[in-house]
């Protein structure tokens, strides 16, 4: 066996900011052979970013290494000048950063950006180094690589400004590659692509990759080993066969039961639809945009209809830009159609307006993808779940207060939740309390844009039960936007599968699934990631 | 079943039970509390200002605690002495004593200010809510109104005002406040549309709110820190604003004291009797510094968020 690349031993992190010290990483020891992929897998707020952040030596503000060790390639980085760390990063470990609308310099030419690591290290004087770019850029994968050089990042697309990352960590040919959450921000087919593509590069250039993910099934498709990581501590490592087939830990095991796949069951089970009448029927709903800047207009929506009926979740699945948002907003009344009609409950409700339009609001409710945003910070968790109950006159106080404590309660959450702030729950209590909310008018169907896809995939667990139990207690309807189609399979009637605002298929959950008719729904299917684990698990 | 009923209690899902997350070490009150008072002392400037302006405070509010002349009746063999021991900062042509006369026209002149800023903050914030709230026609009519305001010197508008309103101090007052008007709408305007436009104020508005509520429960609060800055900021200005005024005569009728009357009744003496115009002058400086240097403080805590 090759000698370690790189290796962490007994490492400790501290952030220290206003009187408050956080143990970030709590004596994490870490092995990487070159040429290997290992995953480092954990929740938000496990530390596996902190890891990865603290070898390259770029911990945010506040952050320090406290304890422990870091070698690299026989060196040692935990103590290192920064001098010393600027020589290796770039150079001997590449950075692949998580979201890549953030990461390019908004103002200099693809082409510049890329040709920039060449030149800090040397490697390549400024002539050459923008003929090198063009190399690098098609060896990222980027048709017409010498145009995309030319060219802005707001040009790009996301897949494409990553692989423009992937590029840069890439240049310099190094040992080793960090990867923080690489895909996390691109849609389920483009991170695909995108991470087929990193894996043959490093494959050719036996590059070892450290790859940070908070999703199981990516790094059961794509690593040797994996590290799991809570609260600061590695909780389990092994070969990705041996952790995932057989772990040994209990916060493995539950991890592993959390993560949706295409593999589980239902959590619904197969209901009939026949008998149950419709609530909300959208039909031939289209809507265009006005481009800002320009006299064109794109098509979010195109010729829509769907019915979604009572007891039942109908669910709208989709890539990013697919129109979903806005159908949900048209069918919410937040936006206006330009064309078809909404109906709710047999009565046309496209026009509503005012008084009426408020009156709808009892009847039909909406939760929003990030929880961190729809509660507002200074009221306290009773406030914001008696808001409704508060604008519409219902009870007095006290009754609302035990309307509050009930609703609490129907969410799982304890009662002594009511009185704190939104900013002292984490984003699942979060996201329960802004479904306390919908509930507290009882209405008769929920909106869910994106529930979950905010949340790690333990509590995304949690919420999705809750609300197939908020469904059998309750009767409600469901309208669920999600781009996940493990999600979607869980909890779902109906199917409707959106692309460029078109409606491609639509159907009962079984028939999209194991007999899917368009070409774009089996290209969906196929890129969940998970495959490589539902053969393990086997 | 009406909407208060208790409905069916389901069983809460068990959260599985593993370690809590024990990372977390708040430091205590004491430790905590130590931080920003030994962050203070090492900013000598602010602790300075504060001092100063808690000396003004007690000036404009018990000015016979300060000195024991008169303002108003003076000492005629007493006329034009330098500072020394008697006089602090010596005395004026009919002998009063020019310490005395700063001390009681602080309450004039820090009224005046708390007004001006008073009508800017509110009077502005109203405009600029009302703009930024409603938007689209009543918006674009607002902010070219705004426009105008900001393209008029201060210092001009003021006059202007209170040619038309009058003499006397509130006069004065009023006519500051208004020269700031459009810049508190400005700003809380922008605060407004930025506001708006957060998730929450738009589930809130799914809730049911009503437009007013949303504003008073969701947008304000969010919105008004940074207006709260910018009044802090003001008050350095509002007072060099008065003080101007009063210099020019537009204050307060002889021979009541004021901070700005002081300066322009020394300046006949300003080669032989240079204390008359330059101490009254230095704490008006003093006090604008002063209240700047708070208001930058406050920015840098936050306030602004």
């Amino acid at each position: 066996m090759s000698a370690p690349l790189l290796t962490l031993s007994g490492l400790h992190v501290t952030y220290r900011a206003h009187g408050v010290e956080v143990d970030a990483v709590r004596g994490v020891d870490l092995e990487l052979r070159p040429g290997e992929v290992v995953a480092l897998v954990g929740e938000s707020g496990s530390g596996k970013s902190t890891t990865a952040q603290s070898v390259i030596g770029l911990l945010p503000a506040g952050g320090a290494v406290t304890a422990g060790s870091i070698t690299f390639a026989g060196r040692e980085l935990a103590r290192a000048p920064e001098r010393v760390l600027r020589g290796i990063r770039g150079a001997e470990i590449g950075f692949v950063p998580q979201d890549p609308n953030l990461a390019l310099n908004p103002v200099k030419r693809i082409g510049e950006q890329v040709a920039e690591v060449l030149r800090v290290h040397g490697l390549a004087g400024r002539r050459e180094a923008a003929e090198l770019a063009v190399q690098i850029l098609e060896r990222a994968g980027l048709s017409h690589p010498r145009a995309r050089a030319r060219q802005y990042p707001h040009e790009l697309s996301g897949g494409m400004k990553q692989r423009v990352l992937i590029g840069i960590a890439l240049a310099c040919r190094p040992k080793l590659v960090i990867a923080d959450e690489p895909t996390s921000a691109l849609d389920v087919t483009v991170q695909k692509r995108v991470l087929d593509h990193l894996q043959r590069l490093t494959a050719e250039d036996n590059t070892a990759v450290l790859l940070i993910t908070h999703d199981l099934a990516v790094a059961a498709d794509r690593a040797d080993r994996i590290v799991v990581m809570r609260h600061g501590r590695v909780v389990e490592s092994g070969s990705t066969a041996a952790v995932l087939g057989a772990p040994s830990q209990p916060y493995t095991r539950s991890l592993l039961a959390a993560a949706p796949s295409l593999s589980d069951g239902s959590l619904v089970g197969t209901r009939t639809l026949d008998d149950a009448r419709e609530l909300l029927r959208l039909e031939h709903i289209g809507k265009r945009f006005d481009l800002p800047g320009s006299r064109e207009q794109t098509t979010a929506v195109d010729d829509v209809s769907l019915t979604v009926r009572r007891g039942r979740t109908y669910s709208l699945i989709g890539e990013s830009g697919s129109g979903k948002s806005t159908l949900a907003r048209i069918a919410m009344r937040l936006e206006d159609p330009d064309r078809g009609r909404v109906c709710f409950d047999g009565t046309d409700i496209t026009r509503l307006r005012g008084r009426a339009l408020r009156e709808l609001r009892r009847r039909v409710q909406l939760v929003y993808q990030n929880p961190y945003a729809s509660l507002d910070p200074r009221l306290r968790i009773d406030e914001v779940i008696a808001e409704p109950l508060r604008a519409f006159g219902i009870g007095d106080k006290a009754a609302r207060q035990r309307r509050v404590a009930e609703l609490l309660d129907q969410v799982a959450l304890p009662a002594a939740t009511a009185r704190r702030r939104a900013a002292e729950l984490s984003g699942g209590q979060r996201q329960r309390v802004a479904i306390a909310r919908a509930l507290a008018l009882q209405p008769e169907l929920l909106v869910l844009d994106e529930p979950v896809s905010a949340l790690d995939v333990s509590v995304q667990d949690q919420i999705l039960r809750l609300l197939v139990r908020l469904q059998q207690d309750l009767g409600l309807a469901y309208l669920f936007i999600s781009h996940d189609f493990a999600v979607v399979r869980q909890i779902s009637d109906e199917i409707g599968v959106l692309r460029r605002g078109r409606l491609v298929e639509q159907g009962p959950t079984a028939q999209v699934f194991d007999a899917p008719r368009h070409d774009y729904t089996r290209e969906l299917i196929a890129a969940v990631p998970g495959r490589a684990r539902t053969e393990v698990g086997r | 079943m009406t909407l208060l009923d208790v409905g069916p209690a389901p069983q809460p899902v068990e959260a599985p039970e593993y370690p809590a997350d024990d990372r977390i070490r708040v430091r205590s009150r004491g430790q905590r509390l130590r931080g920003p008072l030994v962050a203070a002392l090492r900013k000598p400037g602010l602790v300075a200002s504060v001092l100063f302006l808690a000396l003004v405070l007690g000036w404009a509010l018990l000015p016979e605690l300060f000195t024991d002349h008169d303002p108003l009746v003076g000492v005629p063999r007493d006329k034009l002495r330098p500072p020394g021991g008697e006089y602090l900062f010596g005395t004026d042509h009919l002998g009063r004593d020019v310490f005395s006369r700063v001390v009681y026209g602080t309450a004039l002149s820090l009224q005046a200010t708390a007004i001006a800023v008073a009508v800017g903050l509110f009077a502005g914030s109203a405009i600029g809510v009302v703009s930024g709230f409603v938007g689209g026609r009543v918006d674009e009519v607002i902010m070219r109104f705004v426009d105008v305001l900001l393209s008029i010197p201060g210092l001009l508008l003021s006059l202007a005002v209170v040619t038309v309103l009058g003499f006397g101090t509130v006069n004065v007052a009023i006519a500051v406040g208004v020269a700031s008007v459009a810049s508190f709408a400005r700003l809380i305007r922008s605060d407004v549309l930025r506001t708006r436009t957060q998730t929450f104020v738009e589930a809130a508005a799914v809730c049911g709110v009503r437009r007013p509520a949303i504003l008073w429960r969701h947008v304000l609060p969010h919105s008004v820190g940074s207006v709260l800055v910018l009044a802090a900021l003001e008050f350095g200005t509002a007072i060099l604003a008065v003080s101007s005024l009063s210099f020019l005569g537009f204050g307060a009728p002889p021979p009541a004291p004021e901070w700005g009357a002081l300066v322009a009744e020394g300046r006949n003496y300003m080669v032989t009797a240079w204390w008359l115009t330059t101490l009254p002058g230095l704490v008006i400086a003093l006090a604008v510094l002063s209240a700047n240097r708070i208001a930058r403080a406050l920015d840098g805590l936050g306030w602004s968020r």
